[in-house]
């Protein structure tokens, strides 16, 4: 889903276009990593 | 990972604010980002938090998942103050440079230290019709100065009107409101002397709701690495109304 949390509980919707199939991956990746 | 570009939404609008932004640079080749603010748009329409100590965090954190590095941070009205406060107050280390557009630093309202401000007032009664009818208060917003129809009654855009009432109608009545005061009496003085990296000022003479000269010219000299813009008779809601103009002007800051 396109959103973040906040660090006080938020769920902030958000857009990401044009970075493609890697980007999506590795923003994926370096956010299951933190 | 390609060139991010993090754009900021004003008030009390959404990340769709930015189509005209986002479908041009996408087609730029840029990777392109865009959230809604706490309690606008598609995000949690919570009760607290509307003050720019939380809109910069939440910005931060939607940096933070998508992991950007070296982005360009685009912020128009109160999304300007948003990415002014957001790289003062977390660092440069995932930014490259940014915009501000019809933004509301300095300071809006009228102090001792800022004559050219707005009276209190203002901002309170902005409150007060929101309280009493926000539907009608924000068609008043969009048909009038946000976009000079008040002026230029021959240029009125029903379908943006439309949009923009869609927009703030779909955040939260609690988040419009307390995001009036967050946007007119946060004092950016200080955030500006931080910043370090390439700021380009783009502001209006004509902008009714944020006046000229007691932002763009002043968030300029306040920032080490700024470059004012100005324009002539365009409206606040000119990366609406003139987006070629100022996608053009956006692209050649950008590459330069």
């Amino acid at each position: 889903m396109p959103y973040v949390t906040s660090e006080d509980g938020v769920e902030i919707f958000y857009k990401d276009w044009g970075g493609g199939a890697v980007d999506r991956l590795q923003s994926r990746l370096a956010a299951l990593e933190r | 990972m390609g060139q991010s570009i993090v754009f900021s939404h004003g008030w009390p609008l959404s990340s769709d604010d930015w189509d005209a932004q986002m479908l041009f640079f996408v087609g730029e080749g840029y990777r392109v980002v865009a959230h809604d603010r706490r309690g606008h748009g598609r995000s949690t329409q919570v009760g607290d938090g509307h003050g720019m100590d939380h809109y910069a965090d939440d910005l931060r954190a939607v940096v933070e998942q998508l992991d950007l590095r070296d982005a360009i941070h685009v912020g128009h009205s109160t999304g300007g103050g948003e990415v002014v406060h957001y790289i003062a107050r977390h660092g440069e280390d995932r930014v490259s440079k940014a915009a501000i557009i019809s933004a509301v630093p300095p300071l809006m309202v009228q102090t001792d230290a800022n004559p050219d401000g707005l009276p209190k007032k203002v901002f309170d009664d902005f409150q007060a019709e929101l309280a009493a009818n926000r539907a009608g208060f924000y068609r008043a917003v969009a048909a009038g100065p946000f976009y000079n129809y008040d002026r230029e009654p021959d240029k009125f855009s029903e379908s943006n009107v439309q949009n923009w009432w869609r927009q703030g109608m779909m955040g939260g009545a609690k988040a419009g409101y307390d995001g009036i005061v967050a946007f007119s009496q946060t004092d950016f003085t200080e955030d500006l002397k931080k910043i370090r990296v390439p700021v380009l000022v783009m502001h209006s003479e004509d902008d009714q709701i944020v006046p000229y000269v007691a932002s763009g010219p002043r968030s300029a000299e306040l920032l080490p690495n700024g470059t004012l813009k100005t324009y002539q008779g365009f409206p606040h809601g000119m990366p609406t109304t003139e987006h070629e103009t100022i996608n053009a002007d956006l692209l050649e800051f950008l590459r330069s």
